[in-house]
């Protein structure tokens, strides 16, 4: 039997620019800290190595102190072996990196640069199929049919998109290559498959770990691994999820309809205040909403954000309903409710651009702010 | 709309009474009760009827509450609409509601909320249905009261009717709440954006929009470090590759393997080459062995042709010499016949030519004889004008004293006259007289008589007397030097001139331009006698004579002429004779180097004769000679060809040297390239390790990807701001678009009804809203204009009634007749003015309802209209 626990795609030194300074030192942190978390799941599942199918560093040449602080992580657990292949983000092009990482990996983690089989405890074989460079344009997974000593568990470790699965393109937009039963074909027991950031299983024997510490809305959730038992050779994998992730990126969707209370859902359908410190939040709100209640939607989600570590809302979604009564809470008459009236017109009239609709939608709605704050 | 009845049950004074007005006409409805017997009662009721909610607690619900007893409050009215009669009913505080009925089909209408939406409707919702405008509070008073408190009162009385204006204003123009969200949309967009709606400096989206540039900026540096990083990445991986292809041992030893071959096949192609080269130099050697006894086979042949020719060329030779020879003697036979016919012409040429000079001769000696005697004459002449020039040069030279010396003379005879003057003058004189025969001796020498200057000390021997001696002294002696000196050069003066006084200068001088104008007379006869000189005169007397002497004069004169002829007939005989021997001469000098030609040639035939003949050898052993040569030249061109075809043979089995070289060439240069390559690579490689490990150590692509990201959320952010400018932008137009119509909607009619109101109370009455406040700005009257705020009391309070009646006037032209309330209005109207405001009030009533509450019983008296009946019960 063979015990070892399934991952890729670190992306170790990604800098999310786009996020505020304090969210990026949290996020930064948080994947600082996954290659100890990965080891400490190995341990606690019996597993004997971690296989890193790619992606271990988010770029090609990520900084020294990224490299040093990975391998030193590796090095805690001296027991505990990594084989760490590249993916298309650090590809072999990435000379530099894995020269680096030859020089200063410690004894227990071997870099599955070539596809020489890595021999994986005494009855399995790991058979790597190294990204040459990042968009290699062919199917490295061809030299997963390698010939192996007969009786060893059978073990691939490759990074790519499987074809007819999910959008047919690799997590960066490439085209899927990797046949969806490599597996099968190259008589593994076990594919241990990088890049998609989301675990997915593809087969029976064919796995996409995703990324241990989510990094994006993309594959919401918390990020894990995969911890993997095959008993011996032809026997089915047991495959268990082991949540690695301390921050959770959740999507929140909510379709909501006129008159329809969306803070009364918001507050709802939020996690509890004390999760909501490691959690990014993005709301992705649809439907149709009168001035007031976006207005009031709208307070609750800044009332909330800062139990948030990041909220990001997104109203592109919502077409506002201007209704009389919100209207009358304008004024209900007079010039103010002219204006209101105008504009309300103007944000409803389709024989105007979609970008003079949404700049008189807003003028409408920052003067149903003005309004009721004056009321 | 109008009102038929009102009832107030538990209102204020009114506490657990009812009271009822009743019979509220269509035009004008006059309660006219004394005060405090809440008018204002009824009017703050019905404005809570018709427009606060029933189970409001607010201020004004709670004032109608009586004191102190409380309770609740019923305010009820009758109203006609087009559907009919309706009665409206509220119940505040306690146990509230609302219940509207229709009287005319005795049917409730709705009750509560139902009853309230009813009212909203039947007043426009309270919105276009000017509320305010029916309501007209007590009226404004006179300024001066006389109390301080009292003016007070009435001022905010009065400021309390023209803001219920400024409230009906505001209904329609947004007012202070359309200012005040306008103002926020003004500030808001000022605190982003300058007017030009461009981003403020310090504001939050001049600060995104900067950073977006900085961002963009630093991404662009970042990127160009990325990609020269990547470039270096990949071409050290080129590097890395082509160094593994070029350094695989496999290569090299190919590469040696290829030279090695190379090598030893230029060291056979060598080998082979100097066989060839051997073979040839023999067929070189054979080749010019037979072409040697080829080319003295054709020597000997040559040899043999060069005699038999130079023999018969030299044959031609003597012959020809011969035949010019005869043809020369020939000639010099005929060339001294012509000689010597020349010789003879020439001879008679000279003797006709001697006859001339004869008979010339003899005519010149005639004519020099002729010339000689008049030429010696005038020499003779000429010789003697020369003696006269030459001896008054003589006197000339002998005297000394020229003009300018005797000038000189003159001058220094004038000085030494003046200095003895002057000496004379001073000198002491001594005047000598005898009356015998004794005389004074000086110096041994007797004085004569007459005065003596004594120019120094002198001494006298007086015979028979003694000697006297006499001293001038100094003064006497006058200034001897000058005199000297003056003296001295008179004396050298008369030297110079040869003379010895002044007057023979003079006479020389004389002399001297006497002998110098002879000298000249003489000169010019000379030289008309002989003008190119005595010489020339000596030389044409002696040639004279000679001529002269030449011929013996015989008396006869010679035929010149004849002679002459004679001359030319001679020459002419002469010149045909010398044509002739010029052409025989001619001839012979032709056939003469003709001849030494012939000669020439004849002995170079014979040289030539001479050496064919030794060239070509012993005759009598030449054709055992040439069959010699014949035969060893056959063998020679034998031999050649023999060792033709050992090269030939050779040649064709041979391998292309310049192939074996150009390979070797080759493989040397496949390893030297590959070496120079390998050399240049790594030291590449090199260089791009500094550049890769510097970028690599800066960690440029994460910087990268974090300025992309934080660029994007920049640009979000930009975006926003902008999209947030442009709501304030359009939000700010749209008020400002809205206010102004609204000022166009609300002046022109309220000034259209409010004209002919105005024209009641005044003939040129008008009036000017300000369009700030929206409020009656000016009042213009009698040509002049005056702010609304400074008319009397009463003034403003008839403006602010009669603006108001035209806001009626505009409802009731808009199909909504509306109730126009007047509570105490007029209070400070004087008599004469008032009967003009009911009068106002009359042309309104004509179409609206007017209500009015006064306490002015005796002065409403005058405005006609319905009485309702007041019952309190």
């Amino acid at each position: 039997m063979i015990r070892f626990l399934h991952t890729s795609d670190l992306h170790l030194g990604k800098p999310f620019g786009r996020f505020p300074e304090d969210v990026r030192g949290r996020l930064k942190q948080a994947r600082v800290g996954v290659v100890g978390r990965l080891a400490a799941a190995a341990r606690a599942g019996g597993a004997e190595a971690v296989l890193v199918a790619g992606d271990s560093f988010d770029a090609e040449t990520p900084s020294p102190a990224v490299v040093r602080q990975t391998l030193n992580a590796m090095a805690v657990d001296a027991g505990l072996r990594w084989i760490v292949m590249p993916g298309n983000h650090d590809s072999l092009a990435a000379s530099e990196l894995w020269q680096m990482m030859a020089r200063d990996a410690p004894r227990n983690v071997v870099l599955a640069r070539t596809e020489e089989p890595v021999t994986l405890g005494a009855g399995a074989v790991v058979l790597p199929a190294p990204c040459t460079v990042r968009r290699p344009g062919r199917d490295l997974t061809e030299v997963l049919d390698a010939a192996t000593p007969p009786g060893v568990v059978r073990i691939g470790l490759a990074h790519g998109a499987v074809m007819e699965f999910g959008t047919g393109t690799s997590e960066d937009g490439d085209p899927a290559i990797i046949p969806p039963d490599r597996a099968a074909r190259s008589g593994l027991d076990y594919l241990a498959l990088g890049d998609w950031h989301g675990q997915m299983q593809i087969g029976p024997r064919q796995w996409y770990a995703g990324t241990p510490e989510t990094d994006s809305f993309k594959h919401g959730g918390a990020g894990a691994a995969l911890m993997v038992t095959v008993a011996g050779p032809g026997a089915l994998p047991v495959v268990e999820p082991v949540r690695t992730g301390v921050l959770d990126w959740v999507t929140l969707a909510l379709d909501l309809q006129a008159g329809e209370d969306g803070a009364a859902r918001l507050r709802a359908a939020l996690p509890g205040v004390g999760a909501r410190v490691d959690h990014l939040m993005a709301l992705h709100l649809t439907g149709r909403m009168t001035l007031g209640a976006r207005a009031e939607l709208a307070r609750a989600v800044a009332d909330v954000a800062p139990d948030f570590l990041y909220l990001t809302t997104d109203w592109a979604g919502v077409a506002t309903v201007h209704d009389t009564g919100d209207l009358d809470l304008i004024d209900r008459a007079g010039a103010l409710r002219e204006v209101a009236d105008r504009l309300a017109a103007e944000a409803d009239d389709p024989a105007l651009s979609a970008e003079a609709r949404a700049v008189a939608a807003a003028a409408l709605s920052r003067l149903f702010g003005y309004a009721t704050e004056e009321a | 709309m109008k009102l038929r009845s009102i009832s107030l049950t538990n209102v204020r004074r009114f506490a657990g009474q009812t009271v009822v007005i009743r019979g509220l006409g269509d035009g004008i409805s006059v309660i006219a009760e004394p005060n405090e017997f809440g008018k204002s009662t009824f009017f703050d009721a019905l404005h809570a009827l018709f427009f606060s909610h029933y189970g409001s607690k607010a201020g004004d619900v709670k004032a109608l509450v009586p004191e102190p007893s409380g309770g609740a409050v019923e305010v009820a009215a009758e109203i006609e609409l087009p559907g009919g009669l309706f009665r409206v009913e509220k119940r505040f505080m306690s146990r509230a509601q609302a219940t509207v009925t229709d009287l005319t089909r005795g049917a409730l209408v709705g009750r509560d909320d139902e009853a309230e939406a009813w009212l909203r409707t039947v007043t426009d919702q309270g919105l276009t249905g000017p509320a305010g405008l029916l309501w007209v509070r007590q009226g404004v008073t006179t300024l001066d009261a006389g109390d301080k408190a009292e003016n007070a009162r009435h001022l905010g009385e009065r400021r309390n009717l023209l803001s219920s204006v400024a409230g009906e204003i505001a209904q329609m123009t947004g007012g202070r709440r359309m200012d005040r969200v306008r103002d926020h949309c003004k500030a808001d967009l000022e605190r982003l954006a300058t007017s030009g709606g461009k981003p403020k400096a310090g504001s939050p989206w001049k600060d995104a929009r900067d950073e977006v540039a900085a961002l963009t900026e630093r991404v662009a540096v970042l990127s160009g470090k990325v990609a020269e990083l990547s470039g270096a990445l990949e071409r050290r991986r080129v590097i890395e590759a082509r160094l593994a292809v070029l350094d695989a041992a496999e290569a090299r030893a190919a590469r040696a393997a290829a030279l090695a071959a190379a090598e030893a096949a230029d060291r056979v192609a060598q080998a082979h080459a100097a066989k060839v080269a051997e073979a040839e130099s023999r067929v070189k050697i054979a080749g010019l062995t037979r072409d040697d006894l080829a080319g003295r086979l054709a020597g000997l042949l040559r040899a043999y042709g060069a005699a038999a020719e130079a023999a018969r060329v030299a044959a031609r030779a003597v012959e020809s010499d011969g035949l010019i020879g005869a043809r020369l003697e020939e000639a010099l036979a005929a060339q001294a016949l012509c000689d010597r016919a020349l010789e003879d012409a020439s001879g008679r040429v000279k003797a006709a030519r001697d006859a001339v000079a004869g008979a010339q001769r003899r005519l010149a000696a005639a004519r020099a004889r002729a010339d000689l005697v008049q030429v010696r004459d005038r020499l003779t002449a000429a010789e003697a004008q020369r003696a006269m020039a030459e001896q008054a040069e003589a006197v000339v030279a002998g005297i000394a004293a020229t003009p300018e010396r005797v000038e000189a003379l003159e001058t220094a005879l004038r000085q030494a006259e003046r200095a003895r003057d002057a000496q004379a003058v001073q000198a002491v004189k001594v005047q000598v007289s005898y009356a015998g025969a004794a005389r004074v001796l000086r110096d041994g020498v007797a004085v004569p008589e007459g005065v003596v200057a004594l120019d120094g000390r002198a001494v006298f021997d007086l015979p028979g007397i003694g000697r006297l001696a006499v001293d001038p002294g100094a003064v006497g002696r006058g200034d001897a030097g000058a005199v000297a000196r003056a003296e001295a050069e008179e004396a050298k003066a008369l030297a110079v001139c040869g003379v010895t006084t002044v007057e023979a200068a003079r006479v020389a001088l004389r002399e001297r331009a006497e002998a110098i104008a002879a000298g000249k007379l003489a000169a010019g006869v000379m030289k008309s006698l002989a003008p190119e000189g005595l010489q020339a005169l000596r030389a044409l007397v002696a040639h004279t004579a000679t001529v002269a002497g030449d011929a013996a004069d015989d008396g006869v004169e010679p035929d010149l002429a004849g002679l002459e002829s004679a001359v030319v007939a001679a020459e002419g005989a002469e010149a045909e004779a010398r044509v002739r021997a010029e052409a025989a001469g001619r001839t012979v000098a032709g056939l003469t180097a003709e001849r030494a030609g012939a000669r020439v040639a004849l002995s170079t035939a014979l040289s030539v004769k001479d050496a064919a003949e030794t060239a070509a050898g012993d005759l009598a052993t030449r054709v055992e000679r040439q069959a010699q040569t014949e035969t060893a030249a056959a063998q020679a061109g034998a031999e050649l060809a023999g060792a033709q075809a050992v090269v030939a043979g050779l040649v064709a089995g041979a391998p292309d040297l310049a192939t074996v070289r150009a390979e070797l060439s080759r493989a040397r240069g496949a390893i030297e390239a590959a070496e120079t390559e390998v050399a240049r690579l790594r030291l590449e490689r090199e260089r791009l390790a500094g550049t890769i490990q510097s970028q690599a150590a800066d960690a440029v692509e994460e910087k990268l990807a974090e300025a992309q990201g934080a660029l994007e959320a920049a640009r979000e952010r930009d975006g926003r701001y902008a999209a947030e400018v442009a709501a304030l932008i359009r939000l700010g137009e749209v008020i400002e678009a809205t206010r102004a119509a609204a000022q166009d909607a609300y002046f022109e009619p309220v000034q259209k009804e409010l004209a002919p109101l105005l024209a009641i109370l005044a003939q040129d009455a008008a009036l000017t809203f300000d369009p700030e406040s929206l409020l009656p700005g000016r009042l213009m009257r009698n040509g002049g204009a005056l702010d609304v705020e400074r008319l009397s009391g009463g003034t403003q309070e008839q403006i602010a009634i009669l603006t108001r009646l035209a806001f009626a006037r505009l409802f009731a032209k808009a199909g909504r007749p509306v109730p126009v309330i007047l509570d105490d209005a007029l209070v400070h109207t004087d008599d004469a003015r008032i009967v003009r405001m009911f009068t106002a009030l009359h042309r309104v009533a004509a179409e609206h309802q007017v209500i009015v509450f006064t306490c002015r019983q005796m002065a409403f008296e005058a405005l006609g209209g319905h009485r309702p009946e007041v019952v309190v019960g």
